[in-house]
């Protein structure tokens, strides 16, 4: 027993410790203005395009500073994006698959230097989904990862909505038999809403997620037939991000669909 | 004074407004339009991403692969075009007139194969076989790196310390290096309470690599084994941490000084004393432990392919420990210190990448206990320069050396007898100042030959000035990729090792000893990588021309030795979520001369079994609990079978029974920690955890304590009883 059991196994220490904002350049928070205005209009109108041209200034950006652990970091959120409406897609597995493993090496590399929740939370739902898009047997180590990876973001963003609303999302998508379901997932899309509340990071802190964990939310309650608190969730995407083309284009039909 | 009154109003007036409209003409002035095609052999190349790399402005290529850039700057500019699939591609504009760029299609990218046999790696890259975090988390360990690497299969649990016996070869055959320098062992002359050296705090490191045989022609100077350690570098931002434990004050800090340069200043005071106190030892200590460590390493990084890096480590252990033998009962008191320095140099221009190592390593030892004394001072100082050359996307080409002296300056005394350590006894004394040098060079080739296939062939050759004798090692390591996740390794290859400079001191050693010499064939499977992992290596080493130490410290050259055996490790998440666990299994049949006699007989550390089973859990409130389980068939030893009385010294002196035919009762341990992490504000987390060593405490004897006539013996218990520890550190970002 020794002198290292000083600095043992506190673990994470140096490790798991990292915490704190990044000290962004002012270059990098311009850089990173650009990209997510350009992500979110992707998203938002559903069209690819504006993710390609994000992910695209991201590579420019990268060229020439490599280990830019903000902007890896927005290059697997923007990269990740990009996989979420492909997914359904059987014929884009392939591509899905290459999509997703970008974005983890980009925010695992990230990860090493940079220790924002949202990384961790999104590595766990890019694991998530390369469950999806995996051999069968990849859910062996992919969902326990992800549960690693989802718990982390916790520990170290206690009170971040993304990082609860990323844990809703993966709720939804996991079995009941091993700690998920729709209700789970409620649960965890009312906290993250209300902590979105008070939610006012500066660039180059993430800022996504409001208007999308309503939709997430109204999802979890089309899963449990609860269909007026879904419609009323929608409504609320639409007063946060007018025009939202998942909501109008997709679930809202689709909740109609049901109701019937 | 006010312009108005040097200048006219009017005037003023005209050169405001001027001034207005002069900055957007002459930004306007200063945007250029870049117009081009982007092609390839096989035709146009839509989706390229083009862009200045002075502005980053950029646009992707539409369908039939044009591009035009509104550049923020005037020419002259550097276009940069990028696409998956193709080489990027750079050339400097001077002037507006359209650009074609022709793209070369990359050479297809092969998957890597990062599986080596017998190598085990510590670090957050990719092929890793542990991370960081879960060396410093193994229950039991202490965040020791040696006994984080004593749970790795092929290393044998021979005793408590922190030695590696790796595949049945002793101690000293395993030689670590830091930043490319190699630390001290110590002498070869066993301490009362095991085989203790000297390791390094595992947070001062960002990667470690551990081989337990078949290791490349880089590695010269050891017979069984290697562990690399490399010192974290720059840091990203200025970094604090504060920790207190039952028996050690910690502190360390990292300071970003400007993007070029990092400094790192880390330190260390340990004192057992309060620890005792809380639990029971199994030993009286007089002094208990105590100590300290500094560190401190300055970072340049002049372009991003570049590294120098100065480090340097002081350590002080301090020890006195109660013994009770047959023929003396006293004080064993050890006094060690040690330093190291070492400067680095990397980088990379094009396709070569040189690495240039110069260190100094200092180590002071004072030991005394009844007739043994101890006094040594050793300086070893060593110089290494390796060129990496990319010959092709599929060849590297590594060459390289180091010259290095060892002086050794020795003095004490031993034991005629092992059975007489009484102060009185008849002892040998030796002065030893025996400097050595020794030089080698390598060449080794990392040929990827084809998508499956890596072969690593190497030569190296030694010529030390103790032994007088040049050698050379031909290596082959290969990894060959059978399908998905499934990858055979093998490795055969030869190695010598210069005996302890102690053994060649006319006093207490023999001249002409020639470099000990192994050979050693590994074949393996390994299925997964990362999270899931299981891997199975089966070995067999030769020994031969070993230079062993009898019971009463004489030498005997040219003894031989054999080890085989087979090492299973998994690695993977329980079934129950959340739970990575950690499995070991090591078989082995380790023999060697018996210096005694000269006979083969079971080596020392033939520990034929040794199980080891590793659990931990992360939970989202920040505690990670972790359990680890050992078990190891106990060493062989040589037992008494009876003594007679010297009444001329009126002491018993014992008679041995066959070499190595008895064992001790094998070892069992359960370790359990806990911790966790809280953070406290954006910038400040605090850590806190306890753990429990030998949670049923176990006595796992692995020495005999003797009655003065031999007649009676009872166990002497591990140093490791069950104990606590507590602590809490607090980490500022």
């Amino acid at each position: 027993m020794s002198r290292r059991l000083t600095t043992v196994l506190l673990s994470a220490l140096s490790v798991v410790a990292q915490v704190g904002s990044a000290q962004a350049s002012p270059a990098t928070t311009k850089w990173v203005d650009s990209v997510t205005r350009l992500i979110d209009a992707g998203m938002s109108t559903g069209q690819p395009s504006g993710l390609d041209q994000a992910i695209a200034l991201l590579d420019r950006v990268l060229t020439v500073t490599p280990n830019d652990a903000i902007m890896l970091h927005y290059k697997g959120y923007a990269l990740y994006r990009k996989a979420n409406p492909m997914m359904e897609d059987d014929t884009k597995k392939a591509e899905v698959k290459a999509l997703l493993e970008a974005a983890e090496d980009a925010l695992e590399t990230s990860a090493k230097t940079l220790q924002w929740p949202e990384t961790w939370a999104l590595r766990a739902s890019v694991s998530g989904q390369m469950i999806a898009v995996g051999n069968p047997i990849s859910g062996m180590v992919l969902g326990p990862r992800a549960e690693n990876q989802i718990q982390k973001a916790v520990e170290l963003g206690p009170n971040n909505p993304r990082v609860w609303m990323l844990k809703g999302v993966g709720s939804m998508f996991k079995p009941k038999m091993f700690g998920g379901g729709a209700d789970k997932a409620e649960k965890e899309l009312l906290k993250a809403i209300e902590l979105f509340a008070n939610d006012r990071p500066a660039s180059p802190l993430p800022g996504w997620g409001h208007a999308e964990a309503y939709a997430w939310l109204g999802q979890a309650y089309v899963a449990q037939d609860k269909f007026a608190e879904a419609r009323a969730a929608y409504q609320k995407t639409l007063e946060l991000d007018p025009g939202n083309g998942w909501v109008t284009q997709v679930l809202l039909p689709a909740l109609e669909k049901k109701a019937r | 004074m006010r312009l108005g009154h040097l200048v006219p109003a009017r005037v003023l007036a005209a050169l405001l407004v001027i001034a207005a409209f002069a900055q957007p003409l002459l930004a306007q002035n200063a945007r250029t339009i870049i117009r081009g095609v982007v092609r390839s052999l096989a035709g146009p190349v839509a989706g390229a991403n083009v862009f200045v790399l002075e502005t980053l402005d950029g646009v992707l290529t539409d369908s039939s692969g044009t591009f035009a850039i509104q550049a923020s700057a005037p020419l002259p500019l550097t276009l940069y075009v990028k696409r998956i699939g193709f080489v990027p591609f750079q050339r400097v504009l001077t002037d507006a007139a359209p650009v074609s760029v022709t793209l070369e299609r990359s050479a297809p990218v092969l998957q890597p194969i990062t599986v080596q046999a017998g190598a085990y790696t510590a670090s957050d890259e990719r092929g890793a076989t542990l991370t960081p975090l879960e060396v410093v988390t193994t229950p039991g360990t202490s965040a020791d790196i040696n006994r984080a690497i004593q749970l790795l299969p092929g290393v044998q649990a021979v005793d408590d310390g922190t030695a590696l016996f790796v595949r049945g070869g002793d101690f000293t055959e395993t030689k670590a290096f830091l930043n490319e320098a190699p630390l001290l062992n110590p002498v070869q002359l066993l301490t009362p309470s095991g085989t203790f050296v000297g390791t390094v705090d595992p947070f001062q490191l960002d990667g470690i690599f551990f081989s337990s045989g078949g290791f490349g022609a880089r590695y010269g100077d050891a017979l069984s084994g290697v562990i690399g350690l490399r010192t974290r570098g720059a840091a990203t931002r200025s970094t604090a941490t504060l920790g207190a434990g039952l028996a050690a004050f910690s502190a360390d800090g990292a300071a970003r000084v400007s993007p070029y340069l990092t400094l790192r200043v880390a330190g260390n005071r340990f004192d057992l004393q309060p620890f005792l106190r809380v639990n029971e030892a199994a030993r009286s200590f007089a002094p208990p432990p105590h100590g300290r460590e500094v560190s401190a390493s300055a970072t340049v990084t002049y372009r991003p392919s570049a590294e120098i890096k100065f480090f340097g480590i002081d350590q002080t252990n301090i020890v006195g420990v109660d013994l009770d033998e047959p023929s003396f009962s006293g004080t064993f008191d050890s006094d060690v210190a040690s330093r190291l320095l070492v400067t680095t140099w990397r980088d990379v221009f094009g396709r070569l990448a040189p690495l240039l190592s110069v260190s100094e390593t200092r180590l002071t030892r004072h030991e005394h206990y009844g007739a043994f004394a101890l006094d040594a001072a050793q300086r070893q100082r060593q110089v290494h320069a390796q060129l990496a050359w990319e010959a092709s996307p599929t060849l590297l080409l590594r060459g390289g050396g180091e010259v290095e002296r060892l002086a050794s300056d020795l003095a004490g005394s031993l034991p005629k007898a092992a059975y007489d350590q009484s102060e009185g006894a008849r002892t040998t004394l030796f002065s030893v100042d025996q400097p050595g040098s020794r030089s080698g060079l390598f060449i080794e080739a990392d040929w990827r030959a084809g998508a499956a296939l890596r072969l690593t062939p190497g030569i190296r050759t030694d010529r030390s000035s103790l032994t007088d004798k040049r050698t050379f090692d031909p290596r082959l390591s290969a990894a060959w990729r059978l399908a998905g996740a499934l990858t055979l390794t093998g490795a055969l290859g030869w190695y010598h090792q210069v005996p302890d400079p102690m053994f060649f001191s006319d006093s207490v050693g023999m001249a002409g000893l020639e470099p000990m010499r192994s050979r050693q064939a590994v074949v393996g499977l390994q299925a997964g990588e990362g999270p899931l992992m299981l891997r199975i290596e089966a070995y067999s080493k030769r020994y031969d021309d070993l230079a062993l130490q009898t019971r009463d410290y004489r030498v005997r050259s040219g003894a031989r030795g054999s080890s085989r055996g087979i090492d299973v490790f998994y690695k993977g998440p329980l079934l129950v979520a959340g739970i990575e666990l950690r499995t070991i299994s090591s078989f082995l049949v380790a023999k060697r001369s018996d210096p005694e006699s000269g006979r083969i007989a079971r080596a020392p550390f033939d520990v034929t079994s040794t199980h080891a089973i590793i659990a931990e859990r992360g939970f989202a409130s920040g505690v990670r609990l972790g359990v680890s389980y050992r078990s190891a068939t106990g060493k062989p030893y040589t037992p008494i079978v009876g003594a007679t009385y010297d009444p001329a010294r009126n002491l018993y002196v014992p008679s041995y029974g066959a070499a190595m035919s008895e064992r001790f009762p094998s070892l069992r341990r359960m370790d359990i920690s806990i911790s966790r992490f809280r953070p406290l504000t954006p910038s400040l987390a605090s850590v806190m955890y306890a753990s429990v060593s030998n949670v049923f405490d176990r006595a796992n004897v692995q020495s005999w304590k003797y009655s003065r006539d031999y007649t009676k013996r009872e166990g002497n218990k591990s140093i490791f009883n069950r104990a606590v520890y507590f602590g809490a550190s607090l980490m500022w970002q």
